[in-house]
């Protein structure tokens, strides 16, 4: 680990990834229970750690592989009875990649996590009655890796989709994110909202006209949805977002529905997929500590 | 008349909505009847809609949707209610008992986009034009069969990833997809899309659980072309070979690209968690019938 003088002459990006890479993937090894982690392992998760061309990027590309980003990630998607080898890939993204940076592959069955991922979230200036900075970037990022993981379960385990993969993938994103205590669900719910918005803060700079030919759902779409499965499932964690007028009340009274299908879907279609004495352990286990927003 | 749809989505209102009484050439058999399914045309206070309500009920809309529904198996107890009614708005949502509406508002609204005489689109090229009787009932259509889906999903509690609505929109076109045989498939989805392009001029509600209008357009299409190319490859300009120039209303080609992937997805998820709830001797009955024989 740098020392803090060392921390403070770095470059923002370097900041913000040291600060994003504390809690990766919603996980901090050092708060983890000894027991938990020798016991949370699946051998059909496999992960790696490209070396970046980019020389700017190899400093980041070192303290990720010793913060083992890829490792708490894998002990994280343990609990999955995964059918086919996940990969996990940390690496630098082709310029133009979508954006949050965080992409299933179903043909290689791989989760890439772009550097570039870390940059971006770095950027993000949150109002300090909100959120840290710190706090975004890690809810921001678990946001997203949690997006692209319901991906790969959605598709490694062919679970039935009537509606859109992207609309389903943050649906269970956001439900899995409030299975791991206050802490996480506040700190991921309050990143994504805050991805979502600055997505759509940009699209109304440029004066560029909503996409909804596209598949996904617009940002703000996507930070709706997101925060009405947060408020469903947790309404007094969450009642500030309805308080503040950033979810709207006509949508929130029906949140709790959203909610009970999403939950109802959940039992129904993935949990014959999950061991669940992992999960269990999974859940008790104390993913995020203070320490990481520091 | 060559226009695209989102152009030529201002027709002013018609008046032959359900106004003959046109038979399916071949009818449904008497016996095709879904017991559990209990219909009501609610009689409008609004004097504005009697016209609405007259003509729906003329053209038996909820006896044949009862017939149509004949393979949903209902667990004892069971029922569900179909009803068209005024409900001082377009959109009754969904309440969890059983009871599904479409409002004569929201009739009202499609009487008032319709053309009143053929449109010959870009998109229609080599395919019949939109007819003014397709963009009135295909939307209905399209709203009873995307209703009867919410309601299905919560009686028989089939799980449903991503929005409900959204959901509902690719049930309900993956279900008229399979009546490709009389060109049942695209007179209802060339209409309900010609209704939902009119519909898309209003300001987007991003905060609405639902889609907004314009994105209902394009997965409805999407859907609709990637289950059938042949016959929708109209809506993605590549596929025209005689004015393959990109026009308003078009597929755009990368959302086009992954149209049968979408398709395969809603038609596996049908299959794995609607399918078990059908009674495969009446759908093959189903299958056979024309269900709509459109007046023009």
């Amino acid at each position: 680990m740098p020392h803090v003088t060392q921390l403070k002459r770095a470059t923002w990006f370097r900041r913000a990834a040291a600060a994003a890479v504390l809690a990766a993937a919603s996980v901090s090894i050092s708060s983890m229970p000894a027991k938990a982690q020798a016991e949370l392992r699946n051998d059909k998760i496999k992960f790696d750690y490209y070396e970046p061309r980019d020389p700017k990027l190899l400093p980041l590309y070192e303290r990720l592989q010793r913060r083992r980003v890829l490792e708490e990630l894998s002990q994280f998607l343990a609990p999955v009875r995964w059918p086919k080898t996940l990969r996990l890939i940390m690496k630098e993204c082709p310029a133009g990649t979508q954006r949050p940076e965080v992409i299933y592959s179903s043909v290689e069955r791989s989760i890439s996590i772009c550097y570039q991922l870390l940059a971006f979230l770095g950027s993000l200036q949150p109002q300090p009655a909100f959120a840290t900075q710190q706090e975004v970037i890690v809810g921001g990022l678990v946001g997203a890796v949690l997006h692209e993981s319901a991906r790969a379960i959605f598709d490694m385990l062919n679970i039935p989709r009537l509606g859109d993969d992207g609309d389903a993938a943050d649906q269970l994103a956001a439900f899995i994110g409030l299975q791991f205590g206050e802490d996480v669900a506040r700190v991921m719910v309050k990143g994504s909202y805050f991805v979502w918005k600055r997505y759509d803060d940009e699209i109304a700079a440029a004066e560029r006209q909503y996409d909804f030919s596209a598949r996904s759902s617009v940002p703000r779409q996507r930070m709706y949805n997101t925060l009405c499965i947060a408020y469903g499932g947790s309404p007094t964690t969450f009642k500030a977002f309805v308080d503040q007028g950033d979810l709207l009340s006509s949508r929130a009274e029906n949140c709790a529905d959203e909610y009970r299908r999403v939950q109802h879907a959940f039992q129904k279609t993935i949990v014959p997929h999950i061991d669940a004495v992992m999960m269990a352990k999974a859940r008790s286990t104390k993913w995020i500590s203070p320490d990481d927003f520091r | 008349m060559k226009c695209s749809l989102a152009s030529a989505s201002t027709a002013v209102a018609a008046f032959m909505l359900y106004a003959s009484q046109a038979q399916a050439q071949t009818p449904p058999p008497p016996d095709l009847v879904n017991p559990r399914v209990e219909i009501e045309y609610v009689k409008p206070k609004n004097a504005d809609f009697e016209a609405i309500y007259d003509r729906l009920r003329a053209r038996k809309v909820l006896e044949t949707l009862r017939q149509f529904l004949a393979p949903l198996k209902f667990k004892e107890g069971q029922k569900l209610v179909v009803k068209f009614d005024e409900c001082g708005t377009t959109y009754f949502r969904y309440q969890r008992r059983g009871v599904v509406a479409v409002c004569y508002e929201f009739v009202d609204q499609i009487e008032r986009l319709a053309p009143t005489s053929q449109v010959r689109l870009i998109q229609t090229q080599g395919r019949p034009p939109v007819k003014p009787d397709a963009a009135l009932v295909g939307p209905v259509v399209q709203a009873l069969i995307h209703e009867v889906a919410i309601g299905v999903f919560d009686l028989f509690e089939i799980p449903v990833w991503g929005r409900q609505d959204d959901a509902a929109d690719r049930v309900a076109a993956l279900v008229l997809l399979q009546f490709s045989k009389y060109d049942l498939a695209w007179n209802t989805i060339v209409g309900t899309a010609w209704f939902l392009a009119g519909s898309a001029l209003a300001p987007p509600d991003l905060s609405d659980v639902r889609g907004v209008t314009a994105q209902r357009y394009y997965t409805t299409l999407c859907i609709a072309y990637g289950g059938n190319r042949r016959i929708f490859g109209g809506f993605v300009a590549a596929e025209r070979p005689s004015d393959p120039s990109p026009a308003a209303g078009d597929l755009p080609n990368v959302r086009a690209r992954g149209c049968p992937e979408e398709y395969t997805t809603v038609r596996d998820a049908f299959s794995a968690a609607v399918a078990p709830h059908l009674d495969q001797d009446l759908l093959k009955q189903v299958q056979v019938v024309q269900w709509i024989q459109f007046n023009d």
